[in-house]
Order: structure tokens, then C-alpha cells, then sequence
């Protein structure tokens, strides 16, 4: 049995690597651990019965099922791109792909408040497209369709850049394969290029979720604030605190901090089931 | 049962294929063997519908065949590495192209079940691809090429992997089965005596051109002249 080289470090003193754990640990702590602490903890402190009735209040209810709306509708969608762009980008050679792979990742670097503003510029009463959308009844800014514009546009690069990068370290064999026994090309991506994907485009959509339920910046300027009608639970969550209604504004983050952890451990168990099965395959390799 | 002509095909400025034409019988057993970069695989390629020729024609069973899709050609091929469904079972792969046929399940269990007998393999329909050796391996990849009855049967460098008392052992199966099913069979190699070995033809490429064309019992007889010679004398 030899030492893992990885357990054994590169040879840095001992004092060194306690230093270094213990301040990645303290960062974690006060940056990470606290805070979820303190929401869980601020939520609770009223009871649990009060804690209950206030996110039972019509416009809690209403911003909860508003924020899985939209939730629902942006991350189906941020799907099915992520899937296209990381076929053509990854498969296909043709003049404008670099651009093209660069402005996948726009949204990761651009502001979320810009995001929005550009959205109400384009999509705004006095907006280049709001006259043309106004004439047939249709509004987007302060209502749905902005919201899930706005969250579509943040959440875009998660699956697309989980998906990307894995299809292109997948070589093509197993496609011509496929292509050369007659699968047609939509049997070929469902029967050979998806399975292999799952692993990745699953955790693309796990963290495009925990993305689009908190998403605050883009989707405050869109929203127009109408409680009720277009708060999100990260809008409500802020309108409650500057209104120093802190218990509700507590279990509402805490409602929706729980919901990120249930992706987050999701996501987790993912990489650890992934981890075991190339283990194993590895290990039946070298039997 | 392959017509070659002219057959043209360049990577940026490369030539990869500088017009080959070649002309293999049906039930023939034809060896592909140059160095790397002589365009044998590109060839193979050309031949499989997974590699757009630039210019020539090429003819499967009397047929044009360059403007047809892979699947519509006829032919089997057994990749370099295999290139089996990692996802699905020894039993899926080689049932796959019956399956993307729309063949019935019932229909489907038997045919693999005959596959599995053929390539020696009983009893391992239900393990996956990482679970097989790589003989194994390369022996299913060979059932699922030839599960949907091809006419012609395509290999690149089908021994590669492999150690050399497994590939003793391969090669004389592969020859019995394609003597068994009469298939035209071009494979790819880079390893004269495993050419010499197998096939009844040996086709020298180099340079994207055909550099010899000879019989086997030619290349025993010893009358190879001009750059084969020099090849097959190193290799």
C-alpha cells in the first residue's frame, strides 16, 4: 500500500499546510457558514408557527410561485441552447466560432443590472421594439416576459459552458459509429451523444436552477416591483428588509436558501457518483 | 464489389488522397498499408461516407456511392479504439444498428445472441464496454459492424491495441469469419506482417497515392520495386 501523492502534498512543511487549512476554513466559515447560519437561524428565532404564517401571506405565496415560474420557463430553455450551442460549437468547424464561443460567456462578465437596463431599453414603453410589441397587446418589460428574459440571459452560460468543454474532450468515433450502423442524426444525439453527455448537461442544469431562483440584479430592474404581480422571492425578500419586516424577510431567505442547498447537495452527490463510476471503470480497465 | 476512381481529398493544404483508384473484388480480402500520414485511414474514410471526397467516384456493389450517407452504403466498419457505446451494454451495441432499423426486440435478442456465438463471446450480452478486455472489445466491435449485414467490411488498424499473443489469436478468428461470410474486407494497417498475414491482396499507399498493388504470393515471390520495396523492407 503506498501513500496517496496527493495526501502526502508536494512537500511543504507541516506548520505550512495547517496555516493553509486553517485560513481556507476560516474564509469558508465567515464567508459561507455564518451567513446560511445566521438565515436559518434569524428565521427561526420567531418559531416556527410564525415563521409558517409568514410565508403563507398572499404575496410571499404569490412571489414563490412567481420565482418557480420563471424558473421553469428559463432553465427548459437554457437548456435546449446549451445543447444546440455545445453541438454546433463543439462539433462543427466554421468562420465565427471563436466569437461565437466568447459571446456564450457574456452574460458570466457583464453586470446583471445592465443586463436588465438593456432589456428595458430594448423592450420599454419608449424602447426600439416596445411601440412595435405595445401595437399587439403585448407587454414584457414589468411583466413576465421580462422577468424570464432577464433571468434567460444571466442563466444562458451554465449549461452551454458545462456542455461545451465536455463534448469537445469527447472524441467523435462513437457518433460515426453510430452513422455508419444507419442511425439517422436524431438517433445518433439521442441514443449515443446525450448519454453521454448526462452527467454534465445534469449538473448544467442544476446550477442554471440555483442560478434562476436567486437571480436579483437583472430581474429588479425588469420587474417594476408590483407586489404580488411581479416580485420575485429575491425582491420580495429585499422589500420585506428595507421595510424592517425582518422575520418575514428571514424565512423567505431561508426558504429560498434551502432551495439552493437542495441543488447544491444534488449537484454534489452527482460528482461523487460520477467520481465512483470512472473509478470503477478505471479499475476494471486495469483487472 | 468497391470501385475506386480518382478518388481526391485534401485537409488545407495537404493532400491526403492524391487520386487513388483501386478496384477490390467481392469476398476479397484487401490491406491497406503505408505509414502514418499516407492517407490509408483518410481512404477508409472516403470509402465509409464519413469523409467527403473532393473529387472522383467511388462504386459499392455497381452503385455511385459518394452521395449516399454512411448508413445507406453497406458497410461495416471497426474503428481504431473500438468506439463502442460506453453507455450501453455488449448486447445494446451490437443490436444497435438493427435497432435504429426498427427491427422488433424478439427479432433483435436473436440476431445478437448469433453474433455473440460468432465472435465467441456467449454469455457476455449483459456486461458493459469498460467490464471487457480489450480482445473482447474489439471482438464486439466486429459483431456490431457485422450485424447489419454489410457487403463490405471496413477495419482501421484492428490490432492496434492489443498485445501480441491476443492479436495472434484475433487475427486467425478474423480471417476464419471472413472466409466464413464471403465479406469484402479492406482493412487498415500499418504492420506489414499482420498485412501479409491476413489479407490475399496488399495495397502500398504513400503519399495519398497507390505506391504498389500485389498479391500476396507476389510479395512472397519478392517482386516489390521503387518505394514499397523500400517500405516493406523497414517495416
Amino acid at each position: 500500500m503506498r501513500a496517496d501523492p496527493a495526501a502526502r502534498g508536494i512537500g511543504e512543511p507541516a506548520w505550512a499546510r495547517a496555516l493553509l487549512a486553517g485560513l481556507a476554513l476560516l474564509l469558508l466559515g465567515v464567508t459561507l457558514a455564518l451567513p446560511l447560519l445566521v438565515v436559518f437561524t434569524e428565521a427561526l428565532a420567531p418559531g416556527l408557527a410564525a415563521a409558517a404564517a409568514a410565508l403563507r401571506e398572499p404575496d410571499a405565496l404569490a412571489a414563490m410561485r412567481l420565482t418557480l415560474l420563471v424558473t421553469a420557463i428559463a432553465v427548459p430553455f437554457n437548456t435546449v441552447f446549451g445543447l444546440a450551442a455545445a453541438w454546433c460549437l463543439a462539433r462543427h468547424r466554421f468562420p465565427g466560432r471563436g466569437a461565437l464561443r466568447a459571446l456564450v460567456g457574456l452574460p458570466l462578465s457583464v453586470s446583471p443590472v445592465v443586463a436588465g437596463l438593456a432589456l428595458v431599453l430594448l423592450f420599454g414603453r419608449t424602447g426600439w421594439l416596445g411601440p412595435l410589441l405595445d401595437g399587439w397587446g403585448l407587454r414584457v418589460v414589468f411583466a413576465l416576459p421580462g422577468l424570464v428574459l432577464a433571468t434567460v440571459f444571466v442563466t444562458l452560460p451554465y449549461v452551454a459552458g458545462q456542455l461545451i468543454p465536455l463534448l469537445e474532450s469527447l472524441a467523435p468515433q462513437e457518433e460515426e459509429a453510430a452513422l455508419t450502423l444507419g442511425a439517422s442524426g436524431w438517433q445518433m444525439f439521442w441514443l449515443v451523444t446525450l448519454p453521454r453527455l448526462r452527467w454534465g448537461l445534469l449538473q448544467g442544469v442544476l446550477l442554471c436552477t440555483a442560478r434562476a431562483l436567486g437571480e436579483f440584479g437583472a430581474v429588479a430592474v425588469v420587474s417594476g416591483h408590483v407586489r404580488g404581480q411581479t416580485t420575485t422571492m429575491p425582491l420580495q425578500i429585499e422589500a420585506l428588509y428595507n421595510e424592517y419586516n425582518l422575520p418575514a424577510a428571514f424565512g423567505m431567505a431561508a426558504v429560498l436558501a434551502l432551495l439552493a442547498l437542495v441543488t447544491v447537495a444534488a449537484k454534489a452527490l452527482l460528482d461523487w457518483r460520477q467520481g465512483r463510476a470512472l473509478a470503477q471503470g478505471a479499475a476494471s480497465v486495469l483487472a | 464489389m468497391i470501385r475506386m476512381e480518382g478518388l481526391t481529398k485534401g485537409f488545407g493544404a495537404t493532400r491526403a488522397l492524391d487520386g487513388v483508384s483501386l478496384d477490390v473484388a467481392p469476398g476479397s480480402f484487401v490491406a491497406l498499408l503505408g505509414p502514418s500520414g499516407s492517407g490509408k485511414t483518410t481512404l477508409l474514410r472516403v470509402v465509409a461516407g464519413l469523409e467527403q471526397a473532393d473529387a472522383g467516384s467511388l462504386w459499392i456493389g455497381g452503385r455511385p456511392a459518394l452521395d449516399l450517407p454512411p448508413g445507406k452504403r453497406s458497410v461495416g466498419m471497426v474503428f481504431q479504439g473500438y468506439a463502442l457505446f460506453g453507455h450501453m451494454t455488449v448486447a445494446d451495441n451490437i443490436g444497435f444498428g438493427l435497432r435504429v432499423r426498427g427491427r422488433h426486440r424478439t427479432e433483435r435478442a436473436a440476431a445478437v445472441e448469433r453474433l455473440l456465438a460468432m465472435v465467441h463471446l456467449e454469455g457476455l450480452g449483459a456486461r458493459l464496454p469498460s467490464q471487457l478486455s480489450g480482445g473482447q472489445r474489439q471482438r464486439v466491435a466486429l459483431a456490431r459492424a457485422l450485424a447489419v449485414e454489410p457487403r463490405i467490411l471496413l477495419l482501421d488498424e484492428p490490432f492496434g491495441a492489443l498485445d501480441r499473443q491476443v492479436r495472434e489469436e484475433l487475427r486467425a478468428g478474423l480471417r476464419r469469419l471472413q472466409q466464413e461470410l464471403g465479406i469484402t474486407t479492406l482493412f487498415v494497417t500499418h504492420d506489414q506482417e499482420e498485412a501479409l498475414a491476413l489479407a490475399d491482396r496488399v495495397v502500398v499507399l504513400n503519399r495519398g497515392a497507390v505506391a504498389a498493388d500485389l498479391s500476396t504470393e507476389e510479395l512472397a515471390r519478392g517482386a516489390v520495386k521503387g518505394f514499397a520495396a523500400g517500405f516493406l523492407a523497414v517495416g
